[in-house]
């Protein structure tokens, strides 16, 4: 078959899926793992990382559709004092999961890639 | 179990208020009596999300948190420490979500000698703010949930004159009522039937920490040297060989950096952890002895652990291949099915299907569970039965990933899975039976029965919330208030005049004498056919019959 990974062929016609589409899923996704607390644009090259608003959540996520993968890098900001590496890689399955659900389609990598920490040791009283 | 439980003093004494012994024996307390329901635990998890398992991912975190604390007089002293190992062994999900926990309970006692039950509120409190800054949308019915109001219920304790066991008995009863509520608040786990594992989990923890202030036992044994297990096979790959070792070196003003570098460098798989007054070693070596011999130049050695791993595989390998999960395959074509319901999956298993793959309407399997499924078996070549509509696409997309020969049946029904599974031929090849079950499930009517969720106009006809409805072969034919009225339609458009077997499996909502008195009543109006009654199980649906 030589349709792309985000396209299928149905008996009523072809089903495509927008990369945009995929971002929104996986940026809810992100959203709802424990020990990230926001995202930062995919799209920014200099050093500050800038947390984005909910709703522009999807632009920290990169979507790539080659001939026969899907891709989908992640740009997060994780709490200060959690074990980093766990929180990415339960990010990493929860969007996996997540996105193949929604699409039914395999994704071949999840790419998270931390741009900053943030430390809330606020005390309550 | 009498060696459990303290003298009428002590106990009096810890109903008051604890140092830090005392704190750090009650966490011990509360790792042992988690551990031991870990697997309790497990079965919770019905999130298809591979979250590894909640009980033991839990009770690792737990475990690794109090195993190398030792033993100080200040309670803020221990509550830092036990933080610090959490922190650096949290697993899982539901792990790193309990080091947040420990977390926020080390800031409420920093600088406290004793807790007593005002301050235990306080810890709890802060424990549960902690938790909640670290994702940005809580979901409500999970373990978050649970620690919020478990601190609510201490702190309307926890009067001026509460003692801390007063204190703490509030706290367990706000736990468990808590997880009791969980399936309210997340539809996925009210459609499974339990409770949320992660909530059930911190239940567990203040359930243990009451118990060693009552001085009640806390039975375990088994469950800790099965952890150890668990922790061998996850940090050794088969390439590993020479000697597991693993030590505590302790002293004063330890230059870390320099130690775990050089360390490091002596072996393989090195993961040393630790700051400058503990330290934690386990790496991989030929030679254990220079390992020790550089750090005892730095001070005291404790838990010294050798392993020869080509040993301790080869033990590993042999208890493995006597688990009962290892099916011995009937035929040279492997079955995997998707089914929901304890009667379903009962069903398959006794049908010898190679595997059965837990999921269906309200929660379907990934593609990737499918294919971990398919993987599995020994067999190269694979029948994969859906059993559900929304599944067939996962199911397809599973088959052409997989290195095997898979085809896949589009049973659409749990119990189209049923004949297609019983036409199995076990002399037959992939192809012929593939063919087979394809035949044998055309020739079976599936009618299914549940509620409508909300108004809707389905298939032409108009549907309102709460009322019954009857979906034959996946079609909507009847909608009506009165459930009989919709088995009566159904029953008359299954063409049971021309039916030899009709049976009734019947859902997680039902009783079994409902269900018989509706066998009655088929068999009353059409003598003809033999029913049978079978205990489905099944979520959402509380009646599915079929006719062959």
């Amino acid at each position: 078959m030589s349709e792309q990974p985000n396209q299928r062929l149905m008996p009523m016609g072809k089903i495509e899926v927008a990369p945009r589409a995929i971002a929104t899923i996986a940026a809810q996704a992100v959203g709802q793992s424990y020990g990230v607390v926001g995202m930062a644009p995919s799209s920014l090259a200099q050093g500050v990382a800038m947390v984005l608003r909910q709703a522009d959540a999807h632009k920290g996520v990169a979507v790539r559709i080659s001939d026969t993968t899907i891709t989908i890098d992640l740009y997060v900001i994780l709490e200060y004092g959690t074990r980093l590496a766990e929180v990415a890689r339960n990010v990493q399955e929860n969007v996996r999961y997540a996105v193949e659900q929604a699409i039914g389609m395999p994704v071949a990598q999840v790419n998270v890639r931390i741009q900053g920490l943030r430390s809330n040791d606020a005390v309550v009283k | 179990m009498s060696k459990d439980r303290h003298s009428a003093s002590t106990t009096d004494q810890l109903a008051n208020g604890w140092d830090g012994t005392q704190l750090l024996a009650a966490l011990v307390a509360a790792s042992r009596w988690l551990s031991q329901h870990a697997e309790a635990v497990n079965a919770l998890n019905v999130f298809p999300v591979p979250d590894g398992d909640t009980g033991t991912n839990m009770s690792l975190t737990l475990s690794g948190a109090v195993q190398d604390v030792t033993p100080d007089p200040s309670c803020g002293t221990v509550a830092e420490r036990v933080k610090y190992w959490a922190t650096m062994r949290g697993r899982g999900n539901s792990g790193i979500i309990l080091s947040q926990v420990l977390r926020g309970f080390a800031q409420a006692l920093a600088g406290h000698d004793r807790m007593d039950g005002q301050l235990l509120a306080e810890a709890l409190t802060q424990a549960s703010a902690t938790a909640y800054q670290a994702v940005m949308k809580p979901v409500e019915g999970t373990m978050l949930t649970v620690i919020r109001e478990t601190s609510e219920a201490a702190r309307a304790a926890a009067g001026p004159d509460a003692s801390l066991v007063a204190v703490l008995e509030a706290a367990v009863h706000g736990a468990q009522a808590s997880v009791q509520r969980t399936p309210e608040l997340l539809t996925m786990l009210r459609d499974a039937g339990v409770v949320d594992s992660g909530g059930q989990g911190l239940a567990l923890i203040f359930e243990g920490m009451l118990r060693y202030a009552r001085g009640e036992s806390l039975e375990v044994e088994q469950a800790a040297e099965q952890s150890t297990a668990i922790a061998f096979t996850d940090i050794h790959g088969p390439d590993d060989f020479g000697y597991c070792t693993n030590f505590v070196l302790q002293g004063k003003q330890l230059p870390f950096d320099t130690i775990r570098s050089e360390l490091a460098a002596m072996g393989q798989s090195a993961v040393i952890v630790g700051d400058a007054d503990l330290i934690k070693v386990h790496i991989h070596v030929l030679r254990p002895g220079d390992v020790l011999n550089y750090a005892v130049d730095f001070g005291a050695l404790t838990n010294i652990e050798i392993t020869n791993m080509d040993l301790q595989r080869e033990a590993l390998h042999e208890q493995t291949t006597h688990e009962p999960e290892v099916v011995q395959p009937v035929a040279d074509v492997g079955v995997v099915a998707v089914a929901s319901g304890a009667g379903f999956v009962a069903l398959f298993r006794s049908m010898n299907v190679d595997a059965v793959v837990t999921g269906g309407q309200s929660m379907n399997p990934s593609t990737e569970d499918l294919l971990q499924a398919i993987e599995r078996l020994p067999q190269q070549e694979v029948i994969v039965l859906p059993n559900n509509s929304n599944i067939v696409m996962a199911a397809r997309q599973a088959a052409s990933l997989s290195s095997k020969q898979v085809r896949v049946v589009p049973t659409k029904t749990l119990p189209q899975g049923v004949v297609a599974r019983l036409s199995f031929n076990y002399q037959a090849g992939l192809e012929e039976n593939a063919a087979a079950m394809q035949e044998a499930v055309g020739q079976i009517r599936t009618a299914e029965i549940t509620t409508a969720v909300r108004d809707a106009t389905v298939d032409g006809r108009q549907v309102s919330a709460g009322q019954t409805i009857g979906l034959l072969d996946g079609v909507l034919v009847s909608a009506a208030d009165q459930q009989t009225a919709v088995i009566e339609e159904l029953l008359e458009q299954m063409e049971l005049d021309t039916r030899e077997i009709v049976t009734v499996y019947y859902g997680q909502s039902v009783e079994l004498s409902q269900a018989e008195a509706l066998a009655e009543h088929i068999q009353a109006h059409y003598p003809d056919v033999e029913v049978e009654v079978q205990h489905g199980g099944q979520p959402l649906y509380d009646y599915i019959l079929s006719a062959e």
